[in-house]
């Protein structure tokens, strides 16, 4: 599939020593299907759908094909649970890179069969959606996404996966669609929330447009609303307000804005876009100028 | 070995001993009959499972039944059982036991040192429970010393604080719970104490350390526990900074303030993380120092319970502390942010509705810190429209007044703030509203009116700054209307009674500027001087040096106007530019033409010249210089720089006339061989248009354009126009020829000429071409029948251009639609000013007197209306047209008053000269000469007529 090439380039093995083949070696073989009555099925499954499941099994030399509906079904054991511990160890690490090689043969191997997956396994392939976006790969991360939201329950998670979605649109340069997602985003979520993705995306395709304005108020919503707990893409929201800021000729405001960045610690995104200005303020208007730098503060008695 | 490890031996100690000395210890029996073993182990399993009270029960048996008992009073029996004797006391609520038993312990045993460090930290924990402090934190600080490298210090350390600041020793308790923070402690008890410490200087009113503390510490407030301590610290803190107007503090401290439903989740989160832990604690059974452990996760469960609880029970605080959020960003002018939050509170139905009302007003300030006018106005009229018995109704209807004020629109801010006043009129705010309806009358030249409302402001409230503001104001008025005596009377009062307040200097300055208004130049030098030398700092220095150059002018001192000039620097602005061109223009007055050139020079080489709208004009003088002193060649590359250089900036001003000049020498120095002007100015154009230099482009075309109409060739000239006009645009336009493509457009009934018209207004408001813009939408609103916005424009004009050439026309204009719109008089007033202007000499005039007979035919006054068409058939006759109609009119007006023979002499004098009137006119007047004729054949049959001599 389309990430694998990557992960197994020309020595074509993964971070872990195993090759595609190898995984896929792991991953091959017959599933066994658990009942609620404790009764256990081995066989390879012909049909799969949100209301039952069909088994093939061997039969006294001959095959047959075992029907359950989904609520008799305890649960379905796929071949090479290893890895799926493996990934989880991947993605506990933080290491998504390494962990997509293996997330994405896992994928593949379930993508028919997911309403049959256990709640952890389908929160351990959420992580897919995140690797994509990390490799640069935002198309998948949205097709991902998109087939795991309907099994999906947790209110969180399912806020992560629409926000890889819109995500991936502004990745991909769709920014009418992004600019329409962000703006079902800002809708939904709570302005003391612990993400300020659509409010930076809809600034960041705003400033991009040369629409300054609008890009500075909307980046500083989230700037206004935000407390000492950590909320994402805070940061690159005040990158987008300091940016508006100076094109606006309001450098003032922009330097404020920096030296209150600073003070709270926030990181400067890394988008070339921005370095200009990131440079301009750090050059040309020094930490003590403004009321928020740490140095203007007085001293811990 | 740790206490903790201690107290554990010690039971496996007691149960070894149990074992061991089985044979004689089975021979003690208690009095009820329960021997020493039994009871011991009852003791112990009691004591182990935490049952102190129990345990201390026990004990307590124990030392009553076998106090005599040999081994129960041995030494090493005694070493473990004391020490688990007093604890079980202490947990049993019986401190004052504990302390007594562990005083007796350490006097016994001094160089006991297994459990010495238990017995001191308990001992101090007793003598804090029967509220003996100073006791308690010696025994803390005993403990501390003598376990220096034990965890447990920083507990130790942290109870001795809490008993310091409980006896009011802020000082030595702040100081130890920093010293505590700085220390090597965990994180957690090293925020902990941080916290203490920052609740102790605001519970000492020690307010700037607590500043300090709050926003010099890294709170990690995703992890510590207790958030709401920390967030009321932060708004308690947050609001003295507000207070004391340190609005950026006040903001950095209200970011750690969350909203309640966020600070209840996130507490309540805290709490379940502190009980785990808490529970993991209990299960590290041996971990050293666990008691203690345990004592302090217990004791922070059980403070972020009640934290909890209180903060469940308490109100609201969240759109209070917005409010103070919202205003603390308004007044750090941050008014974005301020706008965010006054926005986000005002339209949220979950708050009260006072709350909602005063975000709501804040709002409309915030959008007035940000100069956006029309929204501030929209904000404003929401308010009313949502609260309007709301208390701060007033204040809003005056800051709806305010934001009309600042779009000009002051007649509505003067309609508003006298409903205002009216509606409340005993409001503190009376006075002020008084004033500012004053100071619009002001801007809106209704002087009276103005003063009346001064007055007003000081009937109500005679004392205070306001008051001299309006005192200066009512002077000012005078001054505005010219009526300089007034003005001075006033001001010269005021000098006397402002003397040493803040507003001295301005009536200072305002006294000279009316000396050299009324051209008193002498008592003006002398004010402006005295000024100067008495308020060197004030605001107005560089307009008063200025004045003093213009008065020195007006002495025809040139040379000391032009020293005067020379003290306005750059820092100045607008000022700058008017002082270097007034000392050029004394530079040729006095025919200095090279010092002239050197001046323009050294302006233009000025490393700070900001402003660069001059820079072309500056440059057109140097090669004016040039010229005058005949050096062709030095004036020549000059004009082509400024072409070169400001060509394409549509701001540049002047660039047509130095396009003219630029002719004029390059027709100097051509030779035969040399490139032609008409030849260069084709190519120039080609080269702009290739190059995309479209201002440039519009400018050589509109000088092309002039050249054609010199050479009377109309149609050319139009259609060259109309082709660029086509071809740049609108924006990309300078003044002029916006001005004159707006025109011909006009002329050629094309809507967009307004467009063209308001371009140059709106983006040129200072240029004299802007002239053309107000008379330009002038005429196109009279021509679309709204000539009493087509009015607005020519007053304008009349008022702020007076001199432009197209003044005329517009004074014309406005005469016109002054007679229509019903006030003939006001029109005949205006067409007379016309008639005493000498640049409105020839076919103006003639117009003006066309246009007063026209109103005195609408007063119904025909007598005096033919006379002014007699003169212009009289003294206009070469603008024929007019002569056609006015010989028309005056026939018909002989008509009106019965004079047929005269309405037919008229006629027939009209017709007898070939040279007038178009065929339908010449036809119209012969039918109308027969029928006159016909009917003065039919009177002449019935009764002679004694006709008027005219």
């Amino acid at each position: 599939m389309f990430l694998s090439a990557i992960f197994f380039g020309l020595s074509g093995e993964t971070t872990i020593g195993l090759d595609e083949a190898g995984i896929n070696k792991l991953l091959a073989g017959p599933v066994t299907v658990v009942i609620k009555t404790g009764a256990a099925y081995k066989g390879n499954i012909s049909a799969a759908n949100r209301g039952d499941l069909r088994l093939q099994i061997q039969s006294g030399g001959g095959e047959a094909i075992l029907t359950w509906q989904k609520e008799e079904i305890e649960s379905v054991i796929f071949p090479g649970s290893s890895l799926i511990s493996l990934s989880a160890d991947f993605v506990r690490e933080g290491d998504l890179v390494g962990a997509l090689p293996l997330l994405d043969a896992l994928y593949r191997q379930r993508i028919n069969f997911l309403s049959y997956l256990s709640d952890s396994e389908l929160l351990l392939l959420t992580s897919l959606s995140e690797a994509s976006l990390q490799v640069g790969h935002p198309a998948d991360a949205i097709a991902v996404s998109r087939n795991l939201l309907p099994y999906l329950k947790g209110e969180p998670i399912r806020e992560k996966l629409h926000g890889f979605i819109l995500l991936g649109h502004y990745r991909l340069g769709l920014l009418e669609e992004a600019k329409s997602l962000a703006a079902e985003w800002i809708e939904k979520r709570d302005l003391y929330g612990d993400s300020a993705l659509g409010w930076w995306i809809r600034a960041q395709i705003d400033f991009e447009e040369e629409n300054y304005k609008e890009a500075l108020w909307t980046s500083l919503h989230p700037i206004v609303f935000s407390g000492q707990m950590p909320m994402e893409y805070l940061g690159a929201c005040y990158a987008v307000a300091i940016a508006a800021s100076h094109e606006l000729q309001k450098d003032a405001k922009a330097g404020l804005l920096y030296g209150e960045m600073q003070n709270r610690g926030l990181d400067w995104p890394i988008e070339e876009l921005f370095a200009d200005y990131r440079l301009f303020y750090r050059k040309s208007t020094p930490l003590e100028k403004f009321p928020d730098a740490p140095d203007s503060q007085p001293n811990v008695k | 070995m740790s206490w903790r490890s201690y107290v554990c031996s010690a039971i496996v100690r007691v149960i070894a001993i149990s074992l061991t000395g089985l044979l004689f210890l089975s021979a003690l029996q208690g009095q009820e009959g329960e021997s020493f073993q039994s009871l011991l182990q009852r003791t112990t399993s009691a004591f182990r499972s935490g049952h102190y009270e129990m345990a201390a029960v026990l004990f307590d048996a124990l030392e009553d039944q076998f106090s005599e008992e040999e081994e129960y009073q041995s030494e090493n029996l005694q070493k473990i059982l004391q020490p688990m004797h007093g604890y079980s006391l202490l947990r049993a609520g019986r401190a004052g036991e504990t302390a007594e038993l562990f005083e007796l312990f350490l006097d016994k045993y001094p160089k006991e040192s297994v459990s010495r460090e238990f017995i001191l930290f308990h001992l101090a924990r007793a003598y804090e429970q029967t509220d003996e402090m100073e006791k308690a934190i010696a025994f803390y600080s005993y403990f501390e010393k003598e376990n220096p490298n034990r965890p447990e210090v920083a507990l130790a350390a942290l109870s001795r604080a809490e008993l310091l600041k409980t006896m009011g020793r802020a000082e030595e308790s702040i100081n130890l719970f920093n010293a505590i923070y700085a220390g090597r402690a965990s994180n957690m008890v090293r925020r902990q104490a941080r916290l203490r410490a920052l609740q102790a200087s605001i519970d000492f009113g020690e307010l700037d350390t607590a500043g300090d503390i709050l926003l010099n510490t890294a709170w990690r407030i995703d992890t510590m526990p207790e958030l709401a301590a920390l967030a009321f610290s932060a708004l308690r803190i947050g609001d003295r900074f507000l207070a004391e107007n340190r609005y950026h503090l006040a903001v950095r401290c209200y970011r750690l303030v969350p909203p309640k439903k966020v600070l209840l989740k996130k507490q309540r989160e805290r709490l379940n993380e502190s009980r785990a832990m808490l529970r993991k604690n209990t299960r590290l059974a041996t971990e050293p120092g666990k008691t203690l452990w345990d004592e302090y996760y217990t004791n922070l469960a059980s403070r972020l319970e009640t934290d909890l609880e209180t903060l469940q029970n308490s109100e609201d605080y969240t759109a209070g502390f917005l409010v103070r959020f919202g205003q603390s960003l308004l007044l750090g002018d941050r008014g974005e942010e301020a706008w965010i939050v006054f926005q986000s509170l005002a339209e949220n139905p979950e708050y009260k509705p006072d709350i909602r009302a005063e975000a709501h007003y804040r709002w409309i300030l915030a959008a007035r810190n940000l100069r956006m006018w029309d929204e501030a106005l929209n904000i404003a009229i929401t308010f009313q429209n949502r609260y309007p018995d709301s208390s701060l109704a007033p204040e809003t209807i005056f800051l709806v007044a305010e934001t009309y004020k600042e779009l000009h629109n002051f007649e509505q801010a003067v309609s508003l703030l006298g409903g205002l006043m009216e509606s409340y009129p005993d409001h503190r705010q009376w006075p002020r509203w008084a004033f500012t309806r004053g100071y619009c009358y002001t801007l809106d030249e209704y002087y009276p009116e103005a003063r009346e409302e001064f007055n007003r402001s000081l009937q109500k409230k005679p004392v205070g700054s306001l008051q001299d503001e309006a005192r200066l104001w009512h002077a000012l008025t005078w001054f505005f209307e010219k009526n300089y005596s007034s003005a001075l009377e006033e001001l010269s009062a005021l000098q006397e009674s402002l003397r040493g307040k803040p507003l001295e200097p301005e009536v200072a300055y305002w006294r000279a500027a009316t000396f050299y208004a009324r051209k008193d130049y002498a008592n003006a030098l002398e004010g402006i001087d005295y000024y100067l030398k008495a308020f060197p700092g004030h605001q107005r220095a560089a307009q008063a040096s200025v004045l003093r150059g213009d008065i020195l002018m007006g002495q025809g001192e040139l040379l000391g106007a032009a020293v005067a000039f020379a003290k306005v620097t750059p820092e100045a602005e607008n000022l700058f530019p008017y002082a270097v061109f007034q000392t050029g223009k004394i530079y040729r007055a006095m025919e200095e033409f090279e010092r002239m050139a050197v001046h323009f020079e050294t302006y233009l080489a000025g490393a700070d010249l900001e402003i660069k709208l001059r820079k072309s004009e500056a440059l057109y003088w140097i090669g004016w210089a040039y010229e005058q002193l005949g050096q062709i060649d030095n004036a020549y590359p000059v004009y082509a720089e400024v072409l070169n250089t400001y060509g394409n900036v549509p701001e540049a001003s002047e660039v047509q006339t130095i396009m003219k000049s630029f002719h004029r020498l390059h027709e100097k120095r051509s030779s035969g061989s040399a490139e032609s002007f008409s030849q260069w100015l084709v190519n120039q154009r080609e080269e702009a248009l290739v190059e995309e230099k479209l201002t440039y482009y519009s400018r050589l075309s509109l000088y092309q354009a002039d050249l054609y109409r010199e050479d009377k060739r109309l149609d050319e000239a139009s259609a060259l126009m109309l082709e660029t006009v086509r071809k740049v645009s609108i924006d990309s336009l300078g003044a002029e020829f916006l001005g004159r493509a707006g025109l011909l457009l006009d002329e050629l009934d094309f809507p967009s000429a307004k467009d063209y018209f308001l371009a140059l207004v709106e983006r040129f408001p200072d240029r004299p071409e802007r002239a053309i813009g107000y008379y330009g939408l002038g005429r196109w609103l009279y021509k679309n029948n709204q000539p009493e916005k087509a009015l607005a424009w020519l007053e304008k004009l009349a008022e702020e251009l007076p001199a432009h050439p197209i003044a005329i026309q517009g004074g014309l204009l406005q005469g016109k639609a002054l007679s229509d719109l019903g006030n003939p008089q006001l029109a005949i007033e205006r067409f007379e000013e016309l008639l005493k202007l000498k640049t409105a000499r020839g076919r103006p005039h003639a117009e003006a007197l066309q246009g007063i007979g026209q109103a005195y035919r609408l007063l119904r006054e025909p007598e005096k209306a033919i006379g002014y068409y007699q003169r212009i058939y009289t003294v206009y006759r070469a603008y024929t047209d007019l002569v056609s109609q006015s010989y028309l009119q005056s026939a018909e007006l002989f008509e009106e008053i019965s004079q047929l023979p005269a309405a037919r002499d008229t006629l027939k004098e009209f017709l007898d000269n070939p040279t007038l009137g178009k065929p339908e006119e010449r036809n119209y007047a012969q039918m109308e000469m027969a029928r006159l004729e016909s009917q003065l054949l039919t009177n002449s049959t019935r009764q002679p007529e004694e006709g008027k001599n005219y």
